[in-house]
């Protein structure tokens, strides 16, 4: 253990800042919150970052499971906005330098998201992976934003709401922002491949549409090639605020199903062309809860494995009138 | 005859505090990078006769001293002692009345002349009063509460590489710079473009998060003054980090290991050197048994004491440093020095302050050569470290 020794010349120092409340760890990933006005909608006076916890969670989470995201509440995300309609949103961690976890993931490793822009059941852009160099540039943004968000934890007071454990709102024009370090194109200060972040649109809190993001893992390449990144799965932020993380395979999202439905008296038969290995679930409402947000809408409780045929959901209803969607994951 | 004895023990002790209250000290503490043309100024500020004693062995590059004399100038008794922490620390102690503890004692041996290898014997640990800032406060994480700031010379810095380093290896650019601090490091290749270099590496060494010389070099360089970075320790066959105290060769090198400074906790890699001379030490070390070689960012003071060392000066966008490309503009690795002081310090201690506005003027006038350029020979000017360089005329 090397040592370097100079003599004390601060004393009291860390009587100076309130106690840092706001922590995380190495592989962390950080769920993190703005509002831009770049598409004609509000701004926000802060940046509202939330850390979800280890990446294995995630990466580690049974294909089809559902992981909520509990480190905040959807009363948290409702005050540190005037809405959440325009509200741009990303998902990102890295394994940086110095970290002395499991060598089974390299330095250097990225967590990112990949938005899901025009509808919410289009896989978005397959990230590619890139040199441990490349990668590296935005393995020191994303610790960036950490670290500073630890360091203006320390300068407020702590808060139930904005300056937690696991959550800390730091003002837009600060040098400690998460967006200083995003820059306005949402791509880590230019040094990733995109746009990592999604934005919901202006009527968000009023359709019934969720904002979702693939989520890749960019394991450092030395080839050259730039192979495609692994997807995991994707994290849906709902129009109530909350946000859960749906576990995928370990490919390339399959497309979203073409639905085709027969009717014959009170059997309903829901006929897709599967993709091999895919996940299907039917959701289904009748007239009066089309107005509820289609994350809302039960679902059935058979869920179809894809194989590369038409396959069929079939259900037997009474309404008089009912609507069904299929996700794929 | 009672009273009258009672009336004289107050008149002593009246006396007393009378005198104790004459004597001015001035503690100033802040940027390593301008220590040289501070201390200088302080000797010419001073009628002959002023003492004056420092630690170590270099009086430009000691990290403590204290001058005991009169002003020429208002003949105010004065003590000024330095304490060099680096520039942002400065910023926050003297902004948020922070006590520093390498304040060396009255009792410190001082001569005419200068008497070297002071004692490490602290005074109880005091507020300093004056900082010097390597560029502005508001570029600190201390902004507040704002300073009195007076602009008294471009303080000029210099990117250079360790000993033994190739010729082909001559300049770094805001590329180069970003992509080695945020790895850590880098192949040679990209600094010589010789494909054989691709197996040879850069290494990133540098200050600690206290430096007014790494808030600048982050600043300019666009890599960012907060921003998460990746930089080396070498170490001896001890152990040891190189440093004026732990002499070399290099064995081999770690990365800086997670600390906290000023209260504020940085990860793995991305603190440093909290002493621009002991990074100097360091590149005039060969660098073989790491595979490598290393660059770094000093100012100029630091700068010679490497170069002198066996290290390489490197150019900065394909101009090297001299005095008429920084003023004409066309080398932009500086920044404006400031010395700070709160606001209520006339207050306070009026002669403190006078004394403070003394120094002040002396370095506008005279001594920040020794750190940089004076500001009567600037052509250009930037609002602050890192901006946009205009022609002042």
């Amino acid at each position: 253990m090397a040592s370097l020794l100079v003599a004390g010349s601060l004393s009291l120092a860390q009587g100076l800042h309130a106690q840092t409340v706001f922590t995380y760890a190495d592989r962390d990933l950080l769920l993190s919150f703005r509002k831009t006005g770049a598409d004609g909608g509000t701004t926000g006076p802060n940046d509202f970052e939330v850390d979800i916890g280890q990446a294995s969670i995630y990466y580690g989470a049974t294909p089809g499971s559902t992981v909520t995201i509990s480190q905040y509440s959807t009363s948290q995300l409702a005050g540190a906005f005037d809405s959440i309609n325009d509200l741009s949103w990303s998902v990102g961690g890295c394994v940086p330098v110095g970290d002395t976890g499991s060598p089974s993931v390299a330095l250097k490793t990225l967590w990112i998201t990949s938005p899901r822009y025009l509808d919410p059941s289009i896989p978005g852009d397959v990230w590619v992976r890139n040199s441990s160099y490349t990668q590296g540039g935005t393995s020191a943004k994303m610790s960036s934003i950490l670290n500073n968000g630890v360091f203006y934890s320390g300068t407020v007071p702590a808060d139930p709401n904005y300056n937690t454990a696991h959550a800390i709102a730091v003002p837009v024009g600060s040098d400690h922002e998460y967006g200083y370090y995003m820059g306005a194109a949402g791509n880590y200060g230019n040094t990733f491949q995109g746009n990592v972040e999604n934005t919901t649109p202006a009527g968000f809190t009023t359709n019934d549409a969720p904002s979702r993001s693939d989520l890749y893992e960019l394991d450092p390449d030395a080839t050259g090639t730039q192979p495609a990144g692994t997807h995991l799965g994707y994290f849906e932020l709902r129009t109530d605020g909350s946000m859960v993380f749906v576990a995928g395979s370990t490919s390339t999202p399959p497309p979203a199903p073409k639905l085709s439905l027969t009717v014959t008296t009170a059997l309903n038969t829901i006929s897709f062309a599967s993709t091999v290995g895919a996940t299907y679930t039917l959701y289904y409402t009748n007239s009066a809860g089309l107005s509820a947000p289609t994350a809302t809408w039960p679902a059935w409780p058979v869920t179809l494995t894809g194989d590369g045929t038409v396959q069929s959901f079939q259900v037997v209803s009474t309404d008089a009138n009912r609507f069904y969607r299929v996700s794929a994951h | 005859m009672k009273l009258s004895k009672t009336s004289l023990t107050g008149l002593l002790v009246a006396a007393g505090l009378s005198t104790a209250q004459a004597q001015t000290v001035v503690h100033i503490t802040g940027s390593t990078a301008f220590r040289a043309a501070t201390v200088n100024a302080i000797t010419h500020i001073l009628k002959p006769g002023f003492t004056y004693g420092y630690a170590g062995t270099s009086f430009t590059g000691a990290n403590q001293a204290i001058f005991t004399g009169t002003t020429i100038t208002n003949s105010i008794p004065v003590i000024i002692k330095t304490s060099w922490t680096g520039s942002v620390a400065g910023v926050q102690t003297v902004s948020q009345q922070l006590p520093v503890s390498t304040w060396l004692t009255n009792t410190t041996p001082q001569s005419v002349s200068g008497t070297p290898g002071a004692p490490a014997v602290y005074d109880s640990p005091a507020v300093p009063e004056v900082d010097m800032d390597d560029g502005v406060q508001s570029t600190t994480p201390f902004p507040t509460p704002v300073l009195v700031a007076q602009n008294v010379g471009a303080v000029c810095f210099k990117w250079v590489a360790s000993k033994g380093a190739p010729a082909g290896l001559t300049n770094m650019t805001p590329n180069t710079v970003q992509a080695l601090w945020l790895n850590g490091s880098l192949p040679l290749a990209l600094f010589t473009g010789v494909p054989a270099d691709e197996t040879s590496s850069i290494y990133a060494i540098g200050r600690d998060p206290d430096s007014g010389t790494r808030d600048t070099a982050f600043s300019e360089s666009g890599v960012g003054p907060f921003t998460t970075v990746v930089q080396y320790y070498p170490t001896n066959a001890s152990g040891a980090v190189i440093s004026r105290t732990a002499a070399g060769p290099i064995a081999g090198q770690e990365l800086v290991p997670a600390e906290t400074v000023d209260g504020i906790f940085f990860d793995v890699g991305d603190g440093g050197y909290s002493s621009g001379g002991d990074l100097a030490v360091a590149m005039e070390q060969t660098t073989a048994a790491i595979g490598g070689y290393y660059v770094t960012y000093l100012g100029i003071s630091d700068s010679v004491t490497a170069l002198g060392g066996g290290a390489v000066e490197l150019g900065w966008n394909g101009v090297r440093f001299s005095d008429t490309a920084v003023q004409e503009g066309q080398y932009t690795f500086w920044a404006f020095e400031h010395l700070c002081y709160r606001s209520n310090y006339g207050t306070v201690d009026a002669n403190g302050k006078t004394v403070a506005d003394l120094l002040a003027t002396q370095i506008k006038n005279v001594d920040a050569i020794a750190a940089g350029e004076l500001l009567s020979s600037m052509h250009v000017t930037r609002a602050i470290e890192g901006g946009l360089v205009t022609p002042n005329y």
